[in-house]
């Protein structure tokens, strides 16, 4: 009668919360993977020339790690700006590695082929060591990766050093790039001249990684 | 920063405008962007100077997009506004509606979907010259996204003059006034967060906030920073003092020992609006006064959360159940079923043994009945329907017509027109049958079902009490009733002096039973009569076909009932009967429209007659209600009208025949689980004397003389 089916519902729904929180729990566990200071997650990506490459390629060197979209509006901003290549080109001088990952799964924006891949870099002049295309989402996901762009900056010796937004400014507006500070450029600096990143963590902004 | 840009822009256009490079000439107050469309919403169509005043923007979005709360989550941007309206005015900042919780895939989002309005003030510099128009404008910028996001913008303004008298732009304000409940109101408690590793609680403890958690269908904690990872599940509690909220912090923003947190706790309500709660939680202790239960909407869904009555106030709501059902039976409406028990009564009497188990059946049969209307109310409760309330089942006019069909058959049986032969005639013909146990069961379930609509002074309460419990405790205070009820013949038919009393079995009998089937077609035209406000003079007829059909199929199956085949054309016939009023009567019902008439109840009217600081006597009533049409009686009294016009009482009527969640809100209000309920509002203000059950003219015209203060 109608009473065993009323305590049948309640149960049902503990059942689905139980199981939620326990995905969500999962979920938050790579959420906050990858704070300033604790040792970055390994990862073996493909890029665009097929090749398999892991953080461990580059141990000694600094890395850094830039999330990206070429159909999200802010990261638009920073290539069509050229603040994201100057950024790239003051890196690679200093001897630093630039990994472009893309982890927007199949069909959604920002998926690209390898080729695809290729010429976007060739067309905005960007100058990554790497494009890696993780479709999967998996290192997107270690890392904790939310927006496009989202950046992180590896120490030689594989720790997080810093991980937040490109710049101070929350905004898809190219006018606001010269008032910014480019954190990852000051994280940079501090890193060669041996001091610890200030701010070490910043809120990312931009759109959602495409999951 | 682009909003400082933007305002750079705009100043620079303010100064040069005077130089005679006038501003956009053309007021644009709605333009679309691809996936939205911007309106420029003032409360005013004229101001004065140093007027303040409300304006908003107001964003129609696509469906399936959406924009951003002041702190957008783990993605996106709040919009933006970067004004170009004349220098005498200033434009403050947005005043964010509770957001949405949006998730989106791992991450998640806060904002807003479908519409949204985002008042902001104006201030109208003292300065402002009358007769010189305003322009009050911007562009407004925002992030809307789906799967992908696009910045997009409105530039918006309109044209204000300034007068020496305020006018206001009804349209606009009744827009803007529509959003403001869902603006976060400052907390008048006080919050508090403790941290432990990385979690944070957070404690509520604010009544107002209590209260719209108890029946709440999500809760939510949205902060204003980064301390919290967003996405992580939040364990929310609550208690009679307020809410507590658990959840994972985001210990690249929240240190170690930085635990004060701020942001807004936004709930869902009932029906689907958005409040919010303005928090700036100081680390401290929580109390567990706001930690008592997990929180799940289910929970609030099937007992709106009200919390568990304790075991004393328990057994007083089972007990006043008892004496309420105690009470029903002395109701008209009860009356004439319990004719029919007497008559079984008489039959049984002679054998102690068969008297037994006539009450016990009996006893069987009401509780049965009203643990079944306690379950179907418990289940359209959880279904979402809040407008059922005790004698809902008459509010379906098919119910009304079966029952005034089988109370038909039933007359007729007692008149004789037919014995029961086989089992053919169903439930209503068994009735009155010898066979006893199964009769006395019937008659109980029919008596409950009768029963149940008329609530007796002391089942207000208890019913009022047991709608916001969980359903076990609901379906108890039923059963209580049910007993409460069926008690005085079943406590007759263990008594065996009792059947001494009576007299001896004879011819006399059957002169009994045929006398007392006129109480059956009374009971019958009456439950016509409550057809006849359902489904009006078709429902009627339809159920008199009805009647017709049955009368038919029961000659029939006198006539031909010995055969297989005869057998199964008159159950034909008879089943054919129920189903012609069924089919009339299920025709949409009569619009409410209908009713509406000076005297007809509505809060609205209450509270402009409160205003006019009259006496309001409210009569909240049904068709259904037989107490409820003796009661009439006495309001009709030519002494109460002459009181009522002598006082110039204001009379009003709240008809509850079908069903209407306004007057079943109201009659939850003051504790009562249906109809009849008396209010009367004193002259002075203030709250209403209450009345139920049975009313005399004397009662009435004291308590209208006493709320006017004559007496």
């Amino acid at each position: 009668m109608g009473i065993s089916k009323r305590e049948r519902i309640p149960m049902a729904l503990g059942a689905v919360a139980a199981a939620s929180i326990t995905a969500g729990a999962l979920m938050v566990s790579s959420a906050n993977a990858a704070p300033p200071g604790k040792a970055a997650p390994s990862f073996k990506e493909v890029n665009t020339a097929g090749k398999e490459i892991s953080l461990a390629d580059f141990t000694g060197k600094t890395v850094v790690l830039e999330w990206t979209n070429n159909g999200c509006p802010f990261v638009q901003k920073h290539y069509n700006s050229k603040n994201m290549q100057n950024t790239q080109v003051a890196a690679a001088k200093d001897g630093v590695v630039w990994l472009s990952v893309i982890s927007s799964k199949p069909g959604s924006q920002g998926h690209v082929t390898p080729e695809q891949a290729d010429k976007l870099t060739a067309d905005r002049g960007a100058k990554p060591m790497h494009v890696l295309l993780d479709p999967d989402g998996s290192m997107g996901r270690a890392y904790g990766a939310k927006t496009t762009p989202h950046m992180y900056i590896i120490t030689p010796d594989g720790k997080v050093a810093y991980n937040g937004a490109i710049d101070s400014i929350q905004s898809n507006k190219v006018d606001d790039i010269p008032k910014a500070t480019n954190y990852v450029a000051a994280a940079l600096s501090n890193l060669k001249n041996g001091k610890a990143p200030d701010p070490a963590a910043s809120v990312p902004y931009g759109c959602d990684v495409k999951y | 920063m682009s909003r400082l840009a933007a305002r750079l822009a705009g100043l620079l256009l303010l100064m040069v405008a005077p130089l005679g490079l006038t501003l956009p000439a053309v007021a644009q107050v709605t333009a679309s962007s691809p996936h939205a469309e911007g309106t420029i919403l003032l409360e005013r169509s004229a101001s004065t100077p140093g007027d303040t005043f409300l304006g908003a923007l107001r964003l129609k979005m696509a469906e399936g997009w959406h924009v951003y709360w002041i702190n957008p989550g783990d993605s996106g941007l709040p919009p933006t506004a970067a004004w170009t309206s004349s220098p005498e005015v200033t434009a403050g900042a947005f005043q964010f509606p509770t957001p949405h919780a949006i998730p989106l895939a791992t991450l998640m989002n806060y904002g807003y979907e479908g519409e949204l309005v985002l008042p902001f003030e104006v201030k109208i510099a003292p300065e402002a010259a009358v007769g010189a128009p305003l322009t009050i404008g911007a562009t407004f910028d925002y992030l809307i996204c789906a799967d992908i996001c696009i910045p997009e913008a409105v530039t918006l303004s309109t044209r204000l003059p300034i007068a020496a008298t305020l006018s206001s732009d009804d349209a606009a304000s009744k827009i803007i006034a529509e959003t403001l409940p869902s603006i976060p109101v400052a907390l008048t408690g006080q919050a508090v967060v403790e941290r432990s590793g990385d979690m944070f609680k957070v404690g509520v403890i604010d009544d107002s906030l209590a209260s719209a958690v108890a029946s709440a269908k999500s809760v939510r904690f949205f902060p204003y920073g980064a301390e919290l990872l967003h996405a992580a599940p939040q364990v929310v509690r609550n208690g009679l003092d307020g809410v507590s909220v658990e959840v994972k912090a985001n210990t690249m923003f929240a240190k170690p020992g930085e635990n004060a947190l701020s942001g807004i706790i936004g709930i869902e309500t009932a029906d689907g609006k958005m409040r919010g709660w303005e928090v700036q939680a100081a680390p401290g202790v929580v109390p567990a006064s706001v930690t008592t239960t997990l929180f799940s909407a289910a929970a609030a869904a099937s007992a709106e959360a009200a919390p568990m009555l304790p075991i004393d106030q328990l057994l007083v709501a089972l007990g006043l159940a008892f004496l309420g059902g105690l009470v029903l039976n002395l109701m008209p409406c009860v009356l004439p079923v319990l004719t029919i028990k007497a008559a079984s009564l008489v039959h049984a009497a002679h054998d102690p043994k068969e008297l037994r188990a006539h009450g016990l059946a009996y006893l069987a049969g009401v509780v049965l009945c009203f643990a079944v209307i306690g379950a179907i109310l418990v289940g359209l409760k959880a279904a979402g329907d809040t407008s059922a309330g005790l004698g809902f089942q008459l509010q379906y006019s098919w119910v009304t017509a079966i029952f005034a069909l089988v109370m038909f058959a039933v007359g007729l049986n007692m008149l004789g027109v037919f014995e029961m032969g086989g089992s053919l005639m169903g439930v209503g013909g068994r009735l009155a049958d010898r066979g006893g146990a199964t009769g006395a069961f019937f008659t109980g379930l029919l008596a409950a079902f009768v029963g149940a609509p008329c609530v007796g002074p002391f089942m207000a309460t208890a019913v009022g009490a047991a709608m916001t419990q969980p359903p076990p405790i609901v379906l108890g205070i039923f059963i209580m009733i049910g007993v409460g009820l069926a008690a005085p013949f079943v406590i007759l038919s263990f008594t065996p002096a009792f059947a001494r009393v009576l007299p001896k079995p004879g011819k006399w009998m059957i002169t009994f039973k045929q006398a007392l089937s006129f109480p059956m077609f009374l009971t019958a035209l009456w439950l016509l009569w409550v057809l006849s406000a359902q489904a009006g003079a078709d429902g009627v007829i339809w159920a008199l076909g009805g009647a017709i059909a049955l009368s038919f199929g029961i000659w029939l199956a006198t006539r031909v009932g010995g055969s297989v085949a005869g057998r199964a054309v008159s159950t034909g016939v008879i089943l054919a009967a129920f189903a012609v009023p069924v089919f009339g009567t299920i025709s949409p019902p009569a619009s409410a429209a209908a009713v509406v008439t000076a005297s007809t109840w509505s809060p609205e009217r209450i509270a402009e007659l409160k205003a006019e600081g009259r006496v309001i006597f409210v009569d909240f009533t049904a068709r259904w209600c037989v107490t409820c049409q003796v009661n009439k009686g006495a309001m009709h009294d030519a002494a109460v009208q002459k009181t009522f016009a002598d006082l110039n009482v204001a009379f009003l009527e709240a008809d509850w025949t079908n069903k209407d969640s306004v007057i079943f809100e109201e009659l939850k209000r003051h504790g009562a689980g249906g109809v009849p309920l008396y209010l009367v509002y004193p002259a002075s203000g203030g709250e209403p004397r209450k009345f139920d059950g049975l009313l005399s003219a004397g009662q009435i015209q004291q308590a209208v003389k006493e709320a006017a203060g004559s007496i």
